[in-house]
């Protein structure tokens, strides 16, 4: 038998494919910078079982698997890198095995998008708080929780998604299933805590860029969502960097997410309000020059709101320039996208704004919440020392938002904006790289690596030669043919 | 190749501002304001759930052809004929409708289901589509000017004996449609009755063809222009301005296709329901009764999301309703599709009836009596799913309960 009819003996010819018309939608991801590779076979299964079965066939079989959500990897992350790869759709694992309001607990197959679980949470008056990914409402949270993210809402009171994961399935590279946190335990009934049995063996797991296991039902905290909310936008002229620090490290003073509800906070640096104004993506922003500011925060009491806005507004009204609202039409985007559209994903919509031209290689990378000025200054310089290169690459470099995690670090966006000229992507991957580095060497975390981040880290020997050398152990462990998205992290 | 991938190549700019986030795969947007909203495209759940079926992956697919990373084939052809048109896609389009956000992706991409069109149009020009059941189709339309393989000379035999109608001139031409001329009768006659009820003269032309939805949806553009040169001819003759139609698919393509197909084309268009709505505004209808029982109501694809008419089908049922009226959880510009359109009826008749029966049963939830609508295709297919789980529900057009309780 064929490696495809061993394939589709476990899910049907309905679930499995080695058609080139649709295994060609799997060579794309959020970059179309990197090789797009068609992979030789699609499979979408629709339980733990039939995906043990899968991984002990491609075993045998000595072909690689890879893993994917929702593909909204920005970072080659969901792509193959050679033909003979066994792409897994998760997306059809996507129910909710169980929402335990008492213990706040939620309990999900990984294919599951983050939209779809918070719209059944809010139904009940929970949410995850962290919402996921920025990357997109159809993100999975298998992808999220392999990739440490945030930034799509929530993540100054609630931090990475990860942190909110009190249970995982994980199979391996050996085909066996592992449970992880309480559930390592026969007898406890309901996931609830990830710490407790001894060492946190679930976190090799966590923003491990799908390389460990594939994971296939998590459990997560939920959260009761708080009835009130309210957002402010706020314009500040010059020297933005060091003066949003300020204020934001004035704001922690003050309580941050604890004592004042502080949901999110993001800050967009002058030269990205430039892009933005100077294209008329935001016309309700006018011409102004300079970055903008903007916070949501919750209560539940409106009094206690109301106290809060007042706070944090006296705060603002030190370092900002202007309010920029408090209506949407004013330029108050907080209330769009949380109260109106509910596209938390603020900075995802400016994503397809580029195209046809230009499309994003990003370097989000996390920083402590003291540093990012001075990584924002040192890519301001690395774009200027870089000018003629990017010039002929057709690249503009540039970051687009910081996003406050929780009260001691953020997350960078920045990356590149480049065009979609063949000839031209090799020396936009060659100046990707470069920028990557930058941040790495200055100090900054990859949380999403995908292929081209995790190459990085390991050929500028970002990682100490002990742990790598440990964290290739591990991975032997686990995954002893490396079958599992070969290639990351040089595995 | 590409010289018969022209449309698609044409179109390319925007099919490459797809940027690949895949909301269009089953995202939800809500807000902490309100509550989540669903554009689902009934792909997600009613077929293998390959990025193939989805928005995201039918721009790569198109892609692929213009990179010729992929042959034309009859295979990739079922596969892009595996969407009902419905546009759910283009509602969850990553980016928002923001009075902050002046450009979007939305408007780089355009109109999705015109990409659709183009790549169907283009697989016909190599020879790899439309599929069977449509060529059949497509051969009956060149003979007989409609899809359901009748005599086109047995068109007007729908009209009641004692009905009055005019052969031209007249308030509005009724452009029948051949569902209704030939199948789902009740929806022409009784609309003819309400007419003549109302005192409004409405002409009817034997010389009516199918206005070519079918065509032009299932990629048979050459035919469908012939049918619609046919057709304008036949409305200059009707000595009439005003055109009505009770059929959605019809009011789609009169309204929306025609005039850019068409130099000449200067008819107003209306659906029956919004001449309803204006008449009962203007008193022009007299409500003598009211409807016992619960209604809800399912947006047609092509009158809904494609042409934006929401809410004279609403104000309309407020008008003659006892009882109350509960919408469906998907509605308006989310509204899920009843699952025959584009040529998926006939194309794949157990994909549409399963999409049909997820409609019903969402309709079910509601706890009406009546799940009403303004579309005799939508119609035709629920009530297959009606009959497929045995479902309670009465369906009816909407003109039959007007008329059910008009002086």
């Amino acid at each position: 038998m064929t490696l495809y009819d061993e394939l589709v003996n476990i899910v049907s010819e309905k679930y499995c494919t080695d058609k080139d018309y649709v295994c060609v939608t799997y060579a794309r991801g959020l970059d179309p910078c990197l090789p797009e590779i068609i992979p030789q076979i699609v499979i979408r299964p629709e339980s733990t079982e039939q995906i043990s079965e899968i991984v002990a066939i491609a075993k045998i079989h000595k072909t690689a698997i890879l893993p994917r959500g929702g593909g909204c990897g920005l970072m080659g992350g969901s792509k193959p890198i050679k033909k003979e790869t066994i792409l897994l759709d998760l997306t059809r694992m996507d129910k909710i095995l169980d929402i335990d309001e008492l213990n706040h607990t939620v309990t999900v197959q990984c294919g599951i998008n983050w939209s779809r679980l918070n719209a059944k949470l809010f139904d009940k008056g929970f949410y995850t708080g962290n919402m996921g990914p920025g990357s997109g409402l159809n993100a999975s949270i298998g992808g999220g929780l392999s990739h440490h993210s945030g930034g799509g809402g929530g993540c100054a009171k609630y931090g990475k998604c990860t942190e909110n994961c009190v249970g995982l399935e994980v199979i391996l590279g050996t085909g066996d299933v592992i449970t992880l946190g309480s559930q390592e335990s026969r007898f406890v009934e309901k996931p609830f805590t990830r710490l407790g049995f001894g060492s946190d063996l679930m976190g090799i797991f966590l923003g491990d860029n799908g390389t460990m296991g594939i994971k296939t039902t998590a459990t997560l905290k939920i959260f009761p969502k708080p009835p009130f909310f309210s957002g402010k936008t706020f314009f500040i002229k010059d020297n933005s960097y060091e003066k949003t620090r300020d204020m934001v490290q004035e704001m922690i003073a003050k309580g941050w997410a604890k004592s004042l509800g502080i949901y999110d906070f993001f800050y967009t640096p002058p030269p990205s309000v430039m892009g933005i104004t100077t294209d008329k993506l935001i016309e309700t922003w006018g011409d102004i020059k300079g970055g903008v500011i903007f916070y949501v925060i919750e209560a539940f009491d409106e009094k206690v709101l109301n106290r809060n806005t007042q706070i944090l507004e006296n705060i603002a009204k030190k370092y900002c320039t202007r309010e920029l609202g408090p209506s949407i039409e004013e330029g108050n985007i907080t209330d769009w996208f949380y109260g109106e559209q509910g596209h938390w994903q603020v900075y995802h919509p400016l994503f397809s704004v580029m195209g046809p031209d230009y499309f994003a290689a990003t370097t989000e990378v996390m920083v402590p919440i003291s540093r990012f000025p001075r990584i924002l200054h040192k890519l301001d310089e690395w774009e200027e020392e870089h000018h003629e290169a990017l010039f002929e690459a057709d690249a503009e470099s540039g970051v687009s938002h910081v996003v406050m995690l929780n009260h001691n670090s953020c997350y960078i966006g920045s990356g590149l904006a480049a065009s979609h000229d063949e000839d031209l992507k090799t020396d936009v991957i060659n100046l990707w790289k470069e920028q990557f580095e930058l941040l790495l060497k200055e100090g900054a975390v990859l949380y999403m690596c995908g292929q081209i981040g995790s190459h990085v880290i390991v050929d500028s020997r970002i990682y100490s030669e002990n742990y790598y050398k440990f964290f290739k152990k591990v991975k032997n462990i686990v995954d002893p043919d490396n079958i599992i998205s070969p290639g990351k992290f040089r595995f | 190749m590409t010289e018969k991938l022209k449309r698609i190549s044409d179109l390319e700019e925007r099919i490459l501002s797809c940027v690949a986030v895949g909301d269009c795969r089953g995202a939800l947007k809500g807000s902490f304001k309100n509550p989540f909203l669903e554009a689902a495209c009934p792909m997600r759940d009613h077929g293998p759930g390959f990025e193939a079926f989805f928005a995201r992956g039918r721009f790569t697919l198109a892609r692929a052809l213009l990179d010729k990373k992929i042959e034309p084939s009859e295979g990739l052809a079922d596969v892009i004929y595996q969407c009902t048109l419905c546009g759910a896609c283009r509602e969850v389009c990553n980016n928002p409708e923001s009075p902050c956000m002046s450009i979007s992706a939305r408007e780089n991409i355009g109109d999705h289901i015109e990409i659709w069109e183009a790549l169907r149009a283009d697989l016909v020009d190599l020879g790899v589509a439309p599929l069977p059941r449509h060529k059949e189709i497509i051969k009956h339309e060149i003979v007989e000017h409609n899809p359901y393989f009748e005599k086109h000379n047995d068109r007007l035999n729908w009209i009641p004996k004692d009905f009055k109608f005019l052969s031209k001139g007249g308030d509005a031409l009724f452009f029948v449609g051949c569902t209704s001329a030939y199948r789902l009768n009740i929806i022409s006659s009784t609309f003819l009755e309400i007419a003549n009820k109302s005192g409004i003269n409405l002409s009817i032309s034997p010389e009516e063809w199918c206005c070519g939805s079918v065509n032009l949806r299932t990629g048979g553009e050459d035919i469908f222009k012939d049918l619609a040169e046919h057709n304008l001819t036949v409305f200059k003759d009707s000595e009439v301005a005003k055109i009505v139609t009770t059929c959605a698919g019809c009011y789609r393509t009169l309204k929306n296709d025609y005039p850019k197909y068409l130099e000449d084309w200067d008819f107003e268009v209306l659906h029956s329901i919004e001449m309803i709505d204006e008449l009962l505004n203007s008193g022009e209808i007299k409500i003598a009764k009211k409807i016992d029982g619960v209604i809800t109501y399912h947006d047609p694809c092509h009158l809904g999301r494609h042409s934006g008419i929401y809410d004279a089908p609403r104000n309309v049922i407020d008008a003659i309703r006892k009882d109350e009226f509960v919408e469906m959880r998907r509605i308006r510009n989310y509204s899920y599709c009843c699952g025959a359109g584009g040529g998926v009826k006939s194309g794949f008749p157990d994909l549409a009836l399963e999409i049909a029966v997820d409609r019903i049963q969402e309709a079910e939830e509601t706890g009406a009596k009546f799940l009403t609508t303004v579309c005799p295709f939508c119609l035709t297919n629920f009530k297959d799913a009606i009959k497929e789980i045995k479902s309670d529900l009465i369906v009816i057009d909407l003109l039959e309960l007007v008329n059910k309780v008009i002086k």
